[in-house]
């Protein structure tokens, strides 16, 4: 079994972690902020799995990665729920996606 | 039987069912506050004037009473770990002074029996407030002691703010950031105390075993921690400099909130140089004991000349308030036998008193619409009982026989000319400006012809009389038969005294403390 | 029941002490406690207040029938009473205290009953405020003497007093005075010239804490009882109702003073310095009060320095008698113990003496104010024949007060004068010092001038034809205060009124109508128009003052009466030299004292006499235009000032500093925390500039602060702990 050094993973998951932060400062649409929130979540979960890879499992004693990274996928899912509710509802209250324009929280 | 328990439970769960009460929330306060005064009477009666410190447990050792210890949760670490707890116990310190928070509450309630706004939130803030002064009161550990001190804090903050005058919300603020930056600094010199001292939990009482800090702090490192604890009881005290926010919260305070501030609030900062700061500290104490002397005379004088030119009455209270905890001061840093029960005396007999004092204040802008001075008087043609009792109130708050204060002034400056010598002078002529400056008022307000009274200036209601009355009548039993609860005192301020007199002092009694009998 | 007590004291001569109980415990196990002690001294001061306290509850019955507020009145009254009975059984300095406070409060109160007048009310406040002065330092010499000689549980104080232990707690005088045994009983060495207790070595050795205790107690007794310098609230207190001054700033209260005087006396002792001191005070007070009363016009303010004039004396004899007991000291046996020699029982005996003739002097004063409806003494005149009882009773007081055998007064006052001779005498053989001799001087002087305006007063009020204020004649009225230069000798001029005694100016300036009402207590000012041509008053009211004017001359003959020798301690009652009861072991004629008697005698008559000369036919005497007396009678009028002196001291400079600090305190000290609050209130405004409410902006500090971690652990902390090392990670 030939296994892909860790380098890469770490690289690949570093790039994604950089594209996604890329995405959340310069995007002003809250939809596509939240796209690059998850994007940077991903690169953390991938993180996660690579580690896993090198590391003893439970049997040795050590944390089982894979099981970190099925509890992050679980909580990017709640994240999208929480966020896209807010998406909807600042959509109803302001007419508007643009985080720019969102800037207090009272109406 | 678990009495402190028992009396803490009372106070606080009643303070919240009386949040939930509407408009039965006076029947409510009364219930509540009439029970704590029975559990404290209840505990009165239990109380042992002299405990055999050598009895069983270390907290009898330490010289307390009606003790409950009940561990919360333990932190095992290397090198010992932490347990904290929940410790209360009472001593003839803090007795009287749980007695006068159960009284001065009592009368704040039945004073405002008639108060029109929001009075459920009113009387619950109240009861809090006297639920966290004796949880104060009653704590052994300092955990226990900082949360029932911010327990405090946050219903006055509230009396002010939502209940006071025109500038109140400016009042409430100062009052709350003022006494909370003397607070935080108070809990981080606690912790360091703890931490550095190597306590192993919260309890201050096995200090007491200990006798001292003095072999775990160095002389300096006690000077810090007795100076930040010094500046976060005296901002409560108050003491000059630290005063200024008093006079602008008891003017803006509403009458039952300056009742409780100056009644009980302030000897929040007496009790806490008495139990914590003076006893656990002893090296740092006679290191700043120039310091506190300089303060309180400083607080005395400057409080009394401040007094003579307020023309506001509470302004004139409030200041005088300052004088009178000056005393207090005065008698803690003598740190002799005599000085401490001069002092815990001393804050009873002002809580009763000050408290009287601005329900009168209280009254007087009720009746009239206004509480400066010069432009009211003869107040005794037209309003007999508020004048009476202005009357009795200035007598008793400048020290005349026969009333409260008396026993404590006398026991105070004796203790003074014991330790002080002719410096005992200054605040004696002190002394002769408070006289001066409420006879002075009594002339322009009491006497004299009838002046800037309303056509429908009416007397006091009957619960207004009612509440002054208790006090009144408190203030002569306790200044004819003052060792009613004087006798209480004097075994625990020597404990306390003989127990921690430090390397500097050459001991009064020293080492003797460990095995302490009477 | 105090006649009772005192009675029964008398024939038991002893010490009668109750059981006390611990009123206030200290710490330290010494405990204070309130009994009661009914002492030789306490047993005469009884009966003088329950006597005077009785006359003046009777004649209050008429005399304060019309005013409003009687119940408040009585209660009072019967507070003081009561107050000074426990005074005067108090057994200890701290009950002391106690009781001497609430008679002051009383007397507060009572200055202050008729308190719609701002003119009563500012001489309430002044009386307790002046008094508080000297409390002040009472409290501070009971100090002195309780830390020294207090605790005597103790070894090392108070060694003087071996085997005294003291069950009834400390500041106990019963066990500090009476039974301590003198130092070197058996041995042949002479006592040591000094009371024991004040014995330097009872204060650590020092000589001068003794004479600052005594010295501080006499300042409370000068507080009390009027002495210099703190005599100005006495005439003041005129302002309450005339049964008041003549129970408590006559009789009783102000006597108060002196009798602390004495039991210090008999218990602790003064030091020579100290005792000379209050002879210096006593003295001087005599003469110096006397003085303003020749030109008041105020017929109550007259007797009130008579009063201050007569406390001097008395506080004079105190001292003389201590001056005696510490220069030769002697000592009797009383139940085998012996017990130091006193002679206070002289003042004992003026005070007594003067209690009821005081007392009378006032009832008297009551009696023609009630009838003529004012005070002012410029608008009487004639008062004899329509009112003979008050003219005679008063004429009775007059005599005492002057001096004049075989009444009261002249009996203790000589026997005062004699004791004071004494004093000088021995002070001056054994120290080589006059100085008593001028104050006996000034004493001597003051005979003359207390005759002198007594019977001013007298002649001013009853003799003439008719009462001035029936028709005031521009002749002898009283002028108008428009034309001050005139200066009559004996007037009252509005420029006297300073702010606290501002009332008494309307009185002499205007017609009798109106001066009446604003002059008089309102109590006559209610009802005089029913008797203004003035009649002696019913039985109510003449009982009490008959009773006194019997008293007044019965009083002189007190020690005669068998048994009560021990009450009068140190008195020998002398008739001109001629010992006639309670001689010392000396001959029963002493030259000295008959010539000093004849002396004073002299000086009274001529005052009498002179008094005559100027007021005798009961008109106004006026000084001539061109006089060198009439700034020497405007600096009487002015009480020498001294109202001027103490108010410009409370209002601007007391006053003036409490402003002041006030400012520092609105400005400087809440200023500086105002100023800090504006800091953090400018430092949160900058910052609320973050704030923009864009996330995409706090995203990006997110990074920035992420970017600071990493670089501040991956760098900085490795650079700091010199190295950064990653444990070992097992299969990498």
């Amino acid at each position: 079994m030939t296994t892909i050094p860790l380098v890469d993973l770490l690289s690949l998951s570093g790039a994604l972690f950089a594209l996604g932060l890329f995405g959340v400062l310069t995007r002003r649409n809250f939809i596509l902020i939240l796209i690059s929130v998850e994007v940077i979540m991903n690169a953390a979960i991938l993180n996660f799995v690579a580690f896993s890879l090198f590391s003893p499992g439970p049997a040795a004693g050590g944390i089982p990665g894979q099981s970190i990274a099925v509890i992050l996928i679980g909580l990017a899912a709640t994240e999208v729920a929480v966020g896209l509710a807010i998406v909807l509802a600042l959509n109803r209250l302001r007419g508007t996606l643009n985080v720019a324009e969102a800037i207090q929280l009272k109406l | 039987m678990p009495w402190l328990s028992a009396l803490l439970a009372i106070s606080l769960v009643g303070a919240f069912v009386t949040f939930l009460t509407g408009r039965y929330a006076r029947w409510a306060a009364l219930g509540v506050s009439l029970a704590t005064l029975v559990t404290v009477l209840a505990i009165m009666m239990e109380f042992q004037p002299s405990v055999n410190v050598n009895g069983p447990g270390y907290c009898q050792q330490g010289g307390f009473q009606f003790c409950e210890l009940h561990t919360w949760f333990t932190y095992a670490a290397p090198g010992g770990g932490f347990s904290v707890d929940y410790l209360v116990g009472i001593d003839g310190i803090s007795l009287p002074l749980i007695l006068l928070s159960a009284i001065v509450t009592i009368a704040a309630v039945v004073y405002h029996w008639e108060e029109k706004k929001d009075p459920h939130g009113f009387f619950g803030l109240m009861l809090l407030t006297n639920a966290g002064c004796i949880g104060v009161f009653v704590s052994l550990d300092v955990l226990l002691f900082f949360v029932f001190w911010e327990i405090v804090l946050i219903p006055m903050f509230f009396l002010i703010g939502h209940w006071g005058g025109p500038r109140r919300h400016y009042a409430a603020l100062k009052f709350f950031v003022y006494t909370h930056v003397a607070s935080v600094t108070m809990f981080v010199a606690l912790l360091a105390m703890v931490f550095l001292g190597d306590w192993h939990s919260f309890d201050f009482v096995n200090t007491f075993g200990r006798q001292s800090q003095d072999a775990y702090l160095n002389p300096i490192v006690q000077a810090l921690l007795f100076g930040s604890l010094l500046f976060g009881f005296g901002v409560k005290l108050p003491m000059v400099p630290f005063h200024t926010w008093l006079p602008d919260a008891h003017v803006e305070a509403p009458t039952g909130g300056s009742v409780l501030l100056a009644g009980i609030l302030l000897k929040l900062g007496g009790y806490g140089l008495l139990r914590l700061a003076s006893p656990l500290l002893p090296t740092g104490r006679e290191l700043l004991t120039p310091v506190m002397l300089f303060l309180a005379f400083a607080s005395i004088v400057w409080g009394a000349y401040l007094s003579l030119a307020q023309r506001d009455l509470k302004r004139v209270v409030a200041y005088s308030s300052i004088n009178h905890m000056g005393i207090v001061l005065l008698a803690i840093a003598l740190w002799t036998q005599l000085g401490v029960m001069a002092a815990v005396l001393l804050m009873f007999a002002h809580g009763l008193v000050s408290a009287l004092l601005f329900m009168v204040s209280g009254s007087m802008h009720h009746t009239f619409g206004t509480r400066d001075i010069p432009s009211v008087g003869g107040l005794t043609a037209r309003t007999p009982v508020l004048s009476t009792m202005l009357m009795i109130g200035s007598l008793a708050s400048l020290g005349l026989p026969a009333l409260v204060s008396f026993p404590a002034e006398f026991s105070a400056f004796l203790a003074a000319w014991n330790g002080l010598g002719y410096w005992v002078l200054l605040p004696l002529m002190a002394l002769v400006v408070t006289a001066a400056f409420y006879l002075w008022m009594l002339q322009r307000l009491a006497f004299g012809p009838p002046k800037g009274i309303p056509e429908k200036a009416h007397d006091l209601s009957f619960p207004e009389v009612m509440g002054m009355s208790l006090l009144v009548g408190l203030i002569v039993l306790y200044g004819i038969l003052p060792f009613l609860i004087e006798q209480v005192i004097p075994v625990s301020a020597l404990f306390s005294v003989a127990c921690s007199a430090g390397p500097l002092h050459n001991g009064l009694i020293g080492g003797a403390c460990t095995s302490f009998q009477w | 029941m105090g006649l009772w007590i005192a009675v029964t004291e008398a024939s038991a001569s002893q010490l009668y002490h109750d059981a006390s109980f611990v009123w206030l415990g200290l710490p330290d196990g010494t405990n204070f406690v309130m009994g009661t002690l009914v002492s030789p001294l306490g047993a005469l001061m009884l009966v003088v207040v329950n006597v005077v306290g009785f006359l003046v509850v009777l004649y209050s019955n008429e005399y304060m029938a019309h005013e409003e507020g009687l119940p408040r009145y009585y209660a009072e009254l019967m507070l003081f009473l009561s107050a000074m009975n426990g005074l005067v059984l108090a057994d200890n300095y701290l009950e002391f205290i106690l009781m001497w406070e609430l008679v002051g409060l009383c007397s507060y109160l009572l200055i202050g009953f008729f308190w719609k007048k701002p003119s009563a009310a500012s001489a309430a406040k002044k009386a307790f405020i002046v008094t508080r002065v000297g409390d002040v330092l009472f409290f501070l010499g009971v100090f002195i003497l309780f830390s020294s000689l207090g605790d005597l549980s103790s070894a090392t104080p108070a060694t003087a007093y071996a085997g005294t232990t003291c069950p009834g707690g400390v500041l106990h005088w019963s066990c500090l005075g009476f039974t301590f045994t003198p130092p070197n009983t058996n041995s042949s060495v002479p006592f040591l010239p000094a009371n024991a207790a004040i014995e330097a070595s009872n204060f650590g050795g020092s000589s001068w804490l003794p004479t600052l205790a005594g010295l501080l107690i006499l300042g409370g007794a000068a507080g009390k009882s009027a002495q210099f310098p703190l005599h100005t609230w006495l005439p003041d207190a005129m302002e309450g109702p005339t049964t008041v001054s003549a129970l408590i700033h006559a009789a009783t209260m102000v006597a108060a003073g002196i009798y602390l005087l004495a039991i210090t006396d008999i218990y602790f002792g003064f030091t020579l310095t100290a005792a000379i001191v209050i002879v210096g005070i006593g003295g001087f007070t005599s003469l110096f009060a006397g003085t303003m009363g020749i030109v008041a016009p105020d017929i109550k303010r007259v007797i009130a320095y008579s009063t201050i004039s007569q406390l001097g004396y008395m506080a004079m004899a105190v001292g003389a008698a201590a001056v005696i007991s510490d220069l030769t000291p002697t000592y009797s046996l009383v139940n085998g113990t012996p017990v130091l020699n006193t002679f206070t029982g002289v003042a004992m005996f003026h005070l007594f003496s003067h209690a009821f003739f005081k007392a009378l002097l006032f009832l008297t004063a009551g009696a023609v104010i009630h009838a003529v409806g004012t005070q002012d003494l410029f608008q009487m005149g004639g008062l004899r024949k329509r009112m003979p009882i008050t003219s005679i009773t008063m004429l009775v007081g007059a005599l005492a007060l002057s001096g004049i055998p075989p009444f009261s007064g002249f009996f203790s006052k000589d026997d005062l004068l004699s004791l004071t001779w004494q004093a000088a005498t021995l002070e001056s053989t054994q120290n080589g010092s006059p100085l008593l001799y001028v104050f006996f001087a000034l004493a001597l002087m003051a005979v003359f001038i207390t005759a002198l305006y007594i019977f001013r007063l007298w002649f001013l009020a009853f003799s003439g034809d008719r009462s001035r204020g029936e028709a005031p004649a521009a002749s002898h009225g009283a002028p108008a205060p428009a034309a001050p230069t005139s200066a009559p000798f004996a007037s009252s001029t509005s420029s006297s009124s300073s702010s606290s005694h501002a009332h008494d100016a309307p009185a002499a300036a205007l017609p009798l109508a109106s001066s009446t009402s604003s002059s008089a207590p309102s109590a006559s000012g209610a009802h005089d128009g029913g008797h203004a041509g003035g009649h002696d008053p019913s039985w109510i009211m003449t009982v009490p003052l008959v009773v006194l004017a019997t008293l007044a001359v019965a009083a002189g003959f007190l020690p005669l009466i068998p048994g009560v020798g021990h009450l009068l301690p140190g008195l020998s009652w002398t008739v001109l030299g001629k010992c006639v009861t309670n001689c010392g072991a000396g001959s029963s004629f002493d030259l000295t004292d008959a010539l000093l008697g004849s002396a004073s005698l002299a000086f009274a008559g001529l005052g009498i006499l002179t008094a005559y000369a100027f007021w005798g036919n009961g008109k106004v005497y006026r000084l001539p235009k061109d006089s060198p007396l009439l700034g020497v009678h405007s600096v009487l009028l002015h009480k020498y000032y001294f109202d001027e002196l103490y108010d410009g001291l409370a209002t601007h400079v007391i006053l003036g500093l409490a402003r002041g600090a006030d400012w520092v305190d609105r400005y400087i000290i809440d200023g500086t925390i105002r100023g800090i609050e504006e800091l953090f209130s400018q430092a949160s405004k900058s910052g609320r500039r973050l704030q923009t409410g864009i996330v995409s902006s706090y995203a990006a500090w997110v990074v920035v602060g992420l970017l600071a971690f990493l670089v501040f652990f991956l760098y900085v902390v490795p650079w700091l702990v010199g190295g950064f090392h990653l444990p070992p990670t097992p299969g990498l």
